[in-house]
Order: structure tokens, then C-alpha cells, then sequence
């Protein structure tokens, strides 16, 4: 800040810089202020803004689901979510299934397609077993840093699954996702 | 600063409140701070994100043989600084052996968070024996703060035996950097507050009392004289927030902060009563 301003010449174009360093401080008793710690301006400005946007949105499925042998995609999970602001998103998902091949075949094909605001995604997670049982299948998707979604708006995230080669199926809470809102790297 | 008071001062009656408003503030050149604020929770979260969660990851020191009864192949220990979601992630390599006659072996996962056993439990079944890696996760919501926690996986098998090799079961616990409550509306504010005031001692000839909004005559200089006895400061106007012209005067609406020492404030008395003014 130039030597000689007036506080009453300060707009909202004569803020401190970036690199100013500022105190923390706490008014108390409306007289003292109570200093805490240093950082600057810039610092402090990424830090808020990114905490603002560090948030978890998780769900799970609340019915059993059947997935049959050659059937369409069918949701097995989906959670939906308001960032607070534009953020990228990363999410994780574990589903436990219980497949059963059909009469003569050697394996089972559990095909994974991601519904993001109701869009098909292009990237289709493919898994392959050849016995039967309980699995665990472990998925994660991401919208990049380049591909953020809009804050204050809601959105969802769909997990759909067919089978082919058998069937399987979820019991309710066997199918977990989880959103994360992790913001994005802001410029100084 | 020089009103504030240094941390090493600080004693139990200063404890603040994670819903304490803070400012962020910025001594002026021209007398005054410029201000921005967010709660101490809020900055606390910004600089204690690396003290959220202590001892994050685990990884067998031994290696750990499985069988057809629960074994505990990893421990994380840990705590947070306030209560919060965690994520578990672990990663188990085994090596297994089918029992004689056995065409599958199905691994069986329990987690016990502070003793207690989870009802999620993941099984997976192979058809091969031979290594084979179980990638997992699970979402501890809410872990308590300031209390020691243990996470633990266990495993066992059914028609198989296994091996987990020294340094292949690994969890790692992670959360997200912050944890406030209250989402910050991602706007910074700034604000000018008038930390203090010096104080002369003249002799203002009194045109009239005024309360805080008031008209001042054009062409004049003033003071803001608290209604105490001997107690008289001198401070410029710090703000006008609004203008009008009249034929004759020229009317100014004021927002202004004065501040004039604890003495002021302790004797319980406003001291925006009156404003004085003089000629120059």
C-alpha cells in the first residue's frame, strides 16, 4: 500500500497484492486485536477458496438389485451432490456382488458405464471372472482438472452395470459411492 | 500492531471459539486496517490440514499367514483433530494355495474400527491359486476427535491357505485437508475499521448536538466529542457515505468508527452523543 492513501480513497482496485504478507487477528472487546499468524494474502485467498470446496457426498444402495445375463445397463448405485463451487471431482466406488454364471459358461463379464448428470461417459471399466461367488469390484472416476463441474448446481453421479456370461447381484449397502469435491488449483 | 496483544499473552480468558469471526488485517499507510475475515474454524482447517490425521498409513512389519480363521494382516493407529470422515484404502497382496480337493478359495474381509467389527464385509473368490491383490475401501464417517483410534483389516479363507508377505498389506487413511462445518461462500469481503484515535486536548466551540447521522455544514472542520467530561478527541471524518447539495450548505451523511481507549467503554458510556465543530 502506497505511502500517503487515505482510507477513504480505497476501492475494491487498491486491495493489498497477493504477496502482502497480513495478520490473523481476532477483535476483542472491540478494541484489541488479537494476532494469530501470518501469511499472505495470496496464501490465505487460495487457502479459503479451496477449503470451500473439499466436501464428501456418499451413498449406497438401499434395494437388491439383479443384473441378468444379457441384459441393458442397469444403475447399482448413484449419489447426487451441490458443490459449493466449481471443483473437480474425484469418486471411488466398491460394489460387492454375488455372481452366478449361466449353464456352460466359463467366466462372467461385468460391464461398468458412468452417468454423469445423465450423460454417458466414454470410459467403460470391463471385469472378467472366471468362477463364481462373491467379488469385489473397486471403480474410480474422476472428472480431471481440466473438466470442472459448475458450483450451486446439483449434479449426480450413476454407476451402471450389465453382465454377461451370468447374473449377479447386490444386497442393499453393498454398493457404496463416493463423491469427493476437491476444488481445482487457483491462480494467484 | 499497535493495539494488538502477542499470542504469548494470551491466557485461558482469551479462549477463542471456533466460531469466532477473525480478520484477516492489514495495517494501512494512512491509519486504519483493511480487513478480511472467516471464522477460526475456518482458518484453523486451512492450517492444520496436515494435523487433521496423524499416523495414515499401516503396513504388516511380518509376514502373516492365513487361514480358515480371521488374522489381522494390517493396524493403523491414528487420531483427528476434530471429527470427521475418514477413508481406509487398503491394498492386500496374498499368495495362495488351494486346500486338497479345493477348486476356489474365498477370502473373506472384516475391519474393526476400535474393536468394533464392521458389518461391510467384502468377499472375493478366486478360481486360481497363486498371488492375487485385494484392493479395498471403506468410509469411516464421523471418527471422533481428540481420542486415539485403531483401524484393522482381517482376513481369513475358505479352501485355500495364504501367505501375506512382509510389507503387503498396506493401509493408507486419508481425508479431505479441511473439515469446517460451515462452507465458506467462497467471497472475501474487505472492511476499514479505525483501530484508534490520538487524542488533543482543544477547546471546539460547540455548534449543536448531533447523532450519528448528521448534517455538517460545508467549509467547516470538526470533531466527534464523546459526552465525558475532559475527555475530548480528535479524529478526521472517516467516511462519507453521502452527499447533497442545498442552495446554501452542502449536507454530508457520515459513517464513522471512533474508538478512544478501554477507560472509554469500561465507564459504560456512549460516546457518540454529541459532535462539536469549529472554524479553522
Amino acid at each position: 500500500m502506497a505511502d500517503g492513501r487515505k482510507i477513504s480513497d480505497l476501492d475494491n482496485t487498491s486491495l493489498v497484492t497477493a504477496n502482502d504478507l497480513m495478520e490473523i487477528s481476532k477483535e476483542i472487546e472491540e478494541e484489541y486485536l488479537l494476532t494469530i499468524k501470518s501469511v499472505t494474502v495470496g496464501e490465505m485467498s487460495n487457502a479459503i477458496e479451496l477449503l470451500s470446496r473439499l466436501d464428501y457426498f456418499t451413498n449406497s444402495n438401499t434395494e437388491p438389485i439383479g443384473f441378468y445375463n444379457g441384459d441393458i445397463f442397469r444403475p447399482a448405485v448413484q449419489v447426487s451432490f451441490t458443490p459449493v463451487k466449481d471443483t473437480q471431482v474425484n469418486s471411488w466406488a466398491e460394489i460387492l456382488l454375488d455372481t452366478q454364471f449361466i449353464e456352460h459358461s466359463p467366466e462372467i463379464k461385468i460391464y461398468v458405464a458412468y452417468v454423469f448428470d445423465n450423460m454417458e461417459m466414454t470410459r467403460h471399466p470391463i471385469q472378467t471372472w472366471d468362477i463364481d461367488g462373491r467379488h469385489v469390484l473397486n471403480l474410480g472416476f474422476s472428472t480431471g482438472p481440466d473438466e470442472l463441474v459448475a458450483g450451486e448446481t446439483q449434479h449426480s453421479l450413476a454407476i451402471y452395470l450389465r453382465a454377461e456370461g451370468g447374473n449377479c447381484f447386490i444386497t442393499p449397502g453393498d454398493a457404496i459411492v463416493t463423491c469427493q469435491t476437491i476444488g481445482k488449483r487457483l491462480e494467484e | 500492531m499497535a493495539t494488538g496483544i502477542k499470542i504469548s499473552e494470551l491466557d485461558s480468558a482469551n479462549e477463542l471459539q471456533l466460531t469466532d469471526k477473525v480478520e484477516l488485517s492489514q495495517p494501512l499507510a494512512g491509519g486504519g486496517f483493511l480487513s478480511k475475515s472467516a471464522t477460526l474454524e475456518q482458518l484453523g482447517a486451512v492450517f492444520n490440514q496436515n494435523a487433521q490425521l496423524k499416523f495414515v498409513i499401516g503396513v504388516n512389519g511380518r509376514e502373516i499367514s492365513v487361514g480358515n480363521s480371521n488374522v489381522m494382516v494390517v493396524r493403523v493407529q491414528f487420531d483427528v483433530v476434530k471429527d470427521i470422515d475418514v477413508d481406509a484404502w487398503s491394498e492386500i497382496k496374498i499368495n495362495t494355495t488351494f486346500n486338497e480337493g479345493s477348486s476356489r478359495i474365498v477370502a473373506y474381509i472384516t475391519y474393526r474400527h476400535n474393536g468394533t467389527e464392521m458389518s461391510r464385509i467384502p468377499i472375493e473368490t478366486w478360481g486360481n491359486d497363486g498371488y492375487h491383490t485385494l484392493n479395498l475401501g471403506y468410509h469411516i464417517p464421523m471418527v471422533e476427535a481428540a481420542v486415539g483410534h485403531r483401524w484393522e483389516v482381517f482376513i481369513r479363507l475358505e479352501g485355500g491357505t495364504g501367505i501375506v508377505e512382509r510389507n503387503s498389506a498396506t493401509t493408507v487413511l486419508t481425508v479431505l485437508g479441511s473439515s469446517s462445518e460451515q462452507h465458506w461462500d467462497g467471497t472475501i469481503g474487505y472492511e476499514i475499521a479505525v483501530p484508534e484515535v490520538s487524542t488533543s486536548i482543544e477547546t471546539p466551540t460547540v455548534i449543536g448536538n448531533f447523532n450519528i447521522d448528521n448534517t455538517i455544514l460545508d467549509g467547516m472542520r470538526f470533531f466527534y466529542t464523546a459526552n465525558i467530561p475532559n475527555y475530548v478527541t480528535n479524529i478526521p471524518i472517516s467516511k462519507i457515505i453521502e452527499k447533497m447539495e442545498h442552495p446554501y450548505v452542502t449536507v454530508y451523511t457520515l459513517d464513522y468508527v471512533l474508538r478512544c481507549g478501554e477507560d472509554f467503554y469500561d465507564e459504560g458510556i456512549d460516546p457518540l452523543t454529541s459532535i462539536t465543530g469549529g472554524g479553522f
